[in-house]
């Protein structure tokens, strides 16, 4: 199967409502109290299943048009997406050489692994020659 | 140094990641996506997908995050494997190269932590 640009796009969407959903949990999970379990019903934490939710319901149908050997490393995107949420929204969380350097090797390999598996294959190209 | 439940907690969840993915996989391709709730594949994907993040956060509140990433990043090469092995994909040198920058970006990340 070849993998369709339209399910990468997907893939990415869902990995940015993943990323979302963790940055909820974390405020989410400073305010549960495990001595009194229904402090897990916080706003913030119910808001990050939401997310994570919506993350799932774009995940799927990507996973109906493509392989998965390119799709999921694909969900690795939500290092980015954590990097700039966070940078945002928690000043303590600073960024370094070292994640900036992870997140560009990241993306830049996404970009490859996205490139192999959306690419013609040999067998297919001249299968199609033969038709034509 | 990490402790060895810790260790086995995240070497599990990446583990039960990759299960719970191949069974979604397996479950889409085989059923019409507002069909899925009552495919098996669905109810295992999910069953994975919930004791993997619990053994996550179990695990993200007593280690540094430069710890669990790499360690949770095993769910690629499983989901690999998995792909080859049992949904027949076939493996290119773009997607290695990509996966194995992946890895390598990961890790990366996880030393900045």
């Amino acid at each position: 199967m070849r993998t369709k640009k339209r399910a990468i796009l997907l893939v990415i969407l869902s990995t940015f409502f993943n990323s979302a959903g963790q940055i909820f949990w974390k405020y989410g999970l400073n305010r549960i109290d495990f001595a009194h379990l229904w402090t897990i019903l916080n706003m913030p934490f119910l808001l990050g299943i939401a997310s994570y939710s919506l993350g799932i319901s774009c995940l799927l149908p990507a996973f109906k048009r493509g392989e998965l050997s390119v799709l999921y490393p694909i969900v690795a995107t939500s290092f980015l997406w954590i990097a700039l949420l966070s940078h945002f929204l928690f000043p303590s969380d600073t960024m370094n050489i070292w994640k900036w350097t992870g997140i560009i090797i990241i993306l830049v390999s996404i970009s490859i692994l996205g490139y192999g598996g959306s690419k013609k294959r040999k067998h297919e190209e001249q299968a199609k020659r033969k038709k034509s | 140094m990490i402790n060895g439940i810790t260790l086995l907690l995240l070497l599990a969840a990446g583990f039960l990641g990759a299960l719970a993915t191949l069974e979604m996989k397996k479950g889409v391709d085989k059923h019409h996506l507002f069909r899925l709730v009552y495919s098996s594949h669905a109810l295992k994907g999910f069953l994975f997908m919930a004791l993997s993040t619990a053994f996550y956060l179990a695990a993200l509140r007593k280690e540094e995050l430069s710890v669990v990433y790499p360690l949770v990043s095993t769910t690629y090469i499983w989901i690999t494997i998995f792909s080859v092995k049992q949904l027949g994909e076939k493996m290119n040198a773009w997607k290695w190269i990509g996966l194995i920058g992946v890895l390598i970006g990961v890790i990366l990340v996880g030393i900045g932590s």
